[in-house]
């Protein structure tokens, strides 16, 4: 019932290293690798509207040490400062409601008295978001993509 | 002795006239309002005194102030309303004051937001079977601190009457407002970062009383009260009825009782919809612990409504 020792060890480091390599695989993605948001199925609603790939780009005078997007709560992208001002594509459903994006960037220089970060997105609708961000040391906001009426 | 004694009481007179309000007494303020009084401190800091007439966890729609309530603004040099129609007794009131005293009616300097006038019916002292009706008719939602962006508008107000009123003291008033109103843009970028984590369609609001409209309007949030504007109107079984038919339609998760409210009638919605009761609120002013600030009240109120609707 209590079976061989050795045996218990070995299936609870394979436990561990299972979680570990999840943990990893959900931190650890490329950081401009499309993404689709969080929000349920749009195929099994009624009056869905599909996920529509938007470009973000991003400039700062100083490289951000770190840089993510969140949705509703989840971080949906993070940006490398080696891979910082090539364009971002996400893959995002956007409702009638429109969709809030937060954006958060530091900087690990705590000498740099204002930091800024700007923000541009062409819009399905085509308009644009061009928006920046000031801070000292860090910033976030929320960025909203207005709605889209459903198909 | 004699000499010396008479020397430093010419002295002392002499100098009286040199000293500001704050080295004689506060600028006296009466609020009418819990925000109002916070507001208040916050900007006139050690140099205002500042008297509540309606004070935290009373029910502001239903107030009227006594002989002595009165008497005690009539000797304040500035007393702080709401207005937009919060205190129907403003007109009865200001014929009391004196012309020592200032009404300040803060409402009059913030971009209202326009509803439907019958949902304030109540609130100028009749009901509905009185023989005309207000449909069609707009009226100010009064409940215009339910926006940081407002609150701004009212520290300015404040500063700039307490100025006028205390001249002397024009550096400390502008020195405070500075200073909280960039605790007010923090407050308001903190509520942007929270609010965000509520999916847009989920961003319903069943409350005790529509008084979260200017929230609602910031934070692109539907709000469906089981009461109007006033916390006097008492909602018909019809109206309870098709909330609760509007509450199952939309999936809403949570409704929201008030501070200063019975939440019986949301106990039984909440009963027939299957949603839960996300916590208290609070809508028409401050309370005693963890809201007794504005920025508490805020704070209480967001961190209640993202926890409930996330």
């Amino acid at each position: 019932m209590r079976g061989n020792p050795l045996l218990r060890f070995a299936m609870l480091a394979l436990a561990l290293c299972g979680m570990g390599f999840l943990i990893a695989g959900l931190t650890t993605r490329p950081p401009t690798e499309p993404l689709v948001s969080v929000e349920s199925n749009p195929a099994n609603e009624p009056g869905s509207v599909a996920p529509e790939e938007m470009v973000i780009r991003f400039e700062s005078p100083t490289v951000p040490s770190s840089l993510s997007i969140e949705s509703e709560g989840v971080e949906i992208a993070q940006i490398n400062p080696s891979t910082f001002g090539a364009p971002l594509h996400l893959l995002l459903l956007i409702r009638a409601e429109g969709l809030d994006l937060v954006v958060r960037a530091n900087w690990n220089d705590p000498t740099a008295k204002t930091n800024a970060l700007r923000i541009q997105m062409d819009l399905p609708t085509g308009s644009e978001i061009d928006t920046t961000l000031w801070g000292n040391g860090s910033v976030a906001d929320v960025i909203t993509i207005p709605g889209k009426e459903p198909r | 002795m004699k000499y010396w004694i008479l020397s430093v009481a010419v002295i002392g007179l002499t100098l009286q006239p040199c000293m500001s309000q704050n080295e004689q007494t506060p600028l006296q303020i009466a609020s009418l309002s819990t925000v109002l009084t916070d507001l208040a401190k916050q900007v006139g800091g050690d140099a205002i005194e500042v008297t509540p007439i309606v004070k935290a966890g009373m029910d502001p729609h239903g107030f009227e102030p006594t002989v002595r309530d009165v008497k005690t603004m009539a000797d304040a040099q500035i007393v702080l309303a709401s207005g937009m129609g919060f205190e129907p007794y403003l007109a009865k009131l200001k014929t009391s004051l004196g012309k020592q005293t200032e009404l300040v009616i803060v409402g009059d300097a913030i971009n209202p937001l326009m509803v439907d006038a019958s949902a304030l019916c109540t609130d100028h002292g009749h009901d509905h079977d009185h023989g005309h009706s207000h449909a069609g008719e707009k009226a100010p939602d009064p409940h215009w601190w339910h926006s940081v962006s407002n609150v701004k508008t009212a520290a300015k107000t404040l500063r700039d009457a307490f100025i006028k009123a205390d001249p002397a003291n024009r550096a400390r008033y502008e020195a405070n407002t500075k200073a909280y109103l960039a605790r007010l843009n923090a407050l308001e970028k903190w509520i942007r970062l929270e609010v965000a984590k509520i999916p847009r369609k989920e961003r319903i609001l069943v409350t005790s009383h529509d008084a979260l409209g200017y929230f609602a309007d910031n934070y692109a949030f539907e709000v469906h009260p089981v009461q109007g504007i006033s916390t006097s109107e008492q909602p018909s079984s019809k109206q309870v009825r098709a909330l609760i038919d509007t509450i199952k339609a939309d999936n809403v998760k949570a409704i929201f009782a008030e501070n200063i409210e019975n939440p019986k009638i949301l106990s039984e919605i909440t009963r027939e919809t299957g949603a839960r009761l996300g916590g208290t609120l609070y809508a028409d002013g401050l309370g005693q612990n963890e809201a007794a600030t504005y920025e508490e009240m805020m704070r209480h109120n967001v961190s209640t409504i993202v926890t409930a609707l996330q």
